[in-house]
């Protein structure tokens, strides 16, 4: 469904993303994991075109986004109109960091607009499909509130059922826990099992190792923009070959199982 | 000192279309203000290279030179270059001038400051661009832009003193006058000051009641 | 002490919103040609007044002023880049 093939971006001289190959198969869930810096995040946000990638391909349901004919070497390729890029990315949804709601408009107002705005629903329609998806992530009690009403993990399953409502058939997700306070990371986590459970295509950026190796059906680990090993999660979690990737879980389990088995915080 | 407040009710309708002229030229001076700083802006955001570094020129000058300066062009050196106009209207011209490049910065940094990642999420769930601008950008900037609006439209208030100058009868020049008939300089100038007083207040009350109404669900970004 | 820890600090702070207010200044110092004080303002006034040449002298009074704020401008702005790049 989603092909990634020699993928290459950078920014200025820096060279952020080394020709990475992925594929993702449909009701397939897949996690990038790996330190800062590794471009996991401009990998995502590639998908989405919402980076410009400079080299490879990606291609979304068997259309090449955001550039217009194959690559050749030397010259730049031009970029697509914003009309095709917008029908390439049709079936793509998108949930960030920081959420990005829009303030000035209730949490139904933001689930709403897109369905208005591109697919021309009726108000009614656009309410309709609106109430049903915020109940899907159990906000419908919450539709008329204001973001700024609103805690994180709330704001974050609006921003979830403003990209749902779109019915898209690969959702991205971009360190959707990274900005939350850890109790309300679980209530987002579960809106998200539950989506994987129906089957949804995810492409997941994550730190949370736990549903990572819950949820995912096959883990990338990336680090300073190649992919340095993928599998699944019984592979890259328990029997991890290579040296980076054994030194990033030490890290992980450094700081975060520090209670167990008589391990003590790593202390540098 | 006898302090004789007789004076000021002598010539009480004298002082009343003083300060209706004040208001007026105020006014109208605002409203062409935003409306040119409207188009400056717009222009700044979304010209090409080739109406913008024009543009940049204007701005510098009308913002590096006196407003009294700028008033002495247009009334005095305007009917060289065809521009014969009456006090009033040459005032009000001076004034939306002065007071447009100041609007247009005000508009122009209120945009730009809606976070970007809200426009992020705007493009991925495939709203264009002129809907993210109308429905996204332009609500939010109104409300961000709303206290340095207040701050500009309360100076423009007070730069209308320098209108008496060009003989435009509003309040300045009525008081004043007053004051040099009747030597009753301390009456005069202390009316002069309450009136303006009550312009700016009644601004800036207005400005904070609309802050409450509209401001209320949304709180100022900084991201 | 505390002199040479925050006077260093609150000069960097406030340089640049100083040099914004000296070009204020120097605009409102324009108004006291108003009450006869022979500035820059009056004197261009008293020559038009006699040679009637409006355009040329209020040209040049509006060029002596751009004259002295553009650069004190420019100034401000490479002032604040230099020292904001300290704090970020």
């Amino acid at each position: 469904m989603l092909r990634l093939e020699k993928v290459g971006k950078s920014f200025g001289s820096t060279r952020v993303l080394k020709g990475i190959d992925l594929q993702v198969r449909h009701s397939e869930v897949v996690c990038l994991i790996g330190p800062s810096g590794s471009g996991k995040s401009t990998l995502l946000r590639s998908m989405a075109f919402l980076e410009e990638y400079d080299e490879g391909d990606i291609v979304i349901e068997g259309q090449l986004l955001g550039w217009v004919g194959a690559e050749e070497p030397g010259k730049k390729r031009k970029r697509a109109p914003q009309s095709q890029i917008n029908q390439v990315r049709r079936n793509v949804g998108m949930v960030f960091q920081q959420f990005n709601l829009w303030p000035h408009m209730t949490a139904i107002g933001n689930v709403c607009e897109a369905l208005r705005r591109v697919r021309k629903l009726s108000a009614e329609e656009a309410r309709q499909r609106g109430m049903a998806m915020l109940d899907k992530v159990g906000l419908a009690h919450k539709a008329a509130s204001y973001p700024a009403q609103l805690s994180g993990g709330q704001q974050q399953r609006v921003a979830i059922a403003r990209a749902l409502a779109m019915e898209p058939h690969i959702m991205l997700f971009d360190e959707p826990t990274s900005a939350l306070d850890p109790e309300l990371v679980g209530e987002v986590l579960q809106v998200m099992k539950n989506l994987a459970k129906e089957g949804m295509t995810m492409v997941v950026v994550t730190h949370e190792m736990g549903f990572a190796a819950q949820v995912a059906d096959s883990v990338v680990f990336l680090d300073q923009g190649e992919v340095v090993a993928r599998g699944t999660p019984q592979q890259i979690f328990h029997n991890a070959e290579h040296p980076r990737l054994q030194q990033f879980l030490q890290n992980y389990l450094d700081r975060n199982a520090f209670w167990q088995d008589g391990k003590e915080a790593a202390t540098s | 000192m006898i302090f004789d407040p007789g004076i000021i009710t002598d010539h009480l309708d004298e002082i009343g279309s003083g300060f209706l002229v004040t208001l007026g030229t105020w006014t109208s001076g605002v409203v062409l203000g935003i409306g040119l700083g409207l188009l400056i802006a717009i222009a700044q955001l979304f010209g090409n290279a080739l109406v913008r570094a024009p543009l940049r020129v204007f701005i510098e000058l009308i913002r590096s030179t006196p407003f009294l300066v700028q008033l002495f062009l247009v009334y005095y050196a305007g009917p060289a270059f065809g521009l014969s106009l009456e006090p009033v209207p040459a005032g009000i011209l001076s004034l939306g001038v002065y007071g447009s490049v100041y609007f247009a910065e005000i508009f122009r940094t209120g945009f730009e400051s809606v976070a970007r990642g809200q426009l992020e999420a705007a493009d991925c769930l495939g709203i264009t661009r002129w809907q993210c601008i109308m429905r996204i950008q332009v609500p939010q900037m109104l409300v961000i832009i709303l206290p340095a609006l207040v701050n500009l439209v309360t100076i423009l208030c007070k730069e209308t003193a320098v209108l008496s100058i060009i003989t435009i009868p509003e309040l300045t020049m009525v008081l004043t006058g007053i004051g040099s008939e009747t030597f009753a300089f301390v009456e005069t100038l202390l009316v002069l000051c309450i009136g303006y007083l009550l312009l700016v207040e009644a601004c800036s009350r207005l400005g904070m009641f609309l802050e409450r109404r509209v401001g209320r669900f949304m709180n100022r970004q900084a991201q | 002490m505390l002199v040479r820890i925050r006077v260093p600090q609150a000069v960097r702070l406030t340089l640049p919103a100083l040099v914004n207010e000296m070009i204020l200044l120097i605009k409102a110092s324009s108004l006291v040609s108003v009450v006869g004080l022979a500035d820059l303002t009056r004197t261009a006034q008293n020559m038009a007044a006699s040679d009637y040449l409006f355009v040329q002298d209020y040209l040049m009074l509006a060029a002596f002023y751009c004259l002295i704020n553009i650069p004190l401008a420019f100034c401000g702005g490479l002032l604040e880049k230099r020292l904001k790049g300290h704090l970020a």
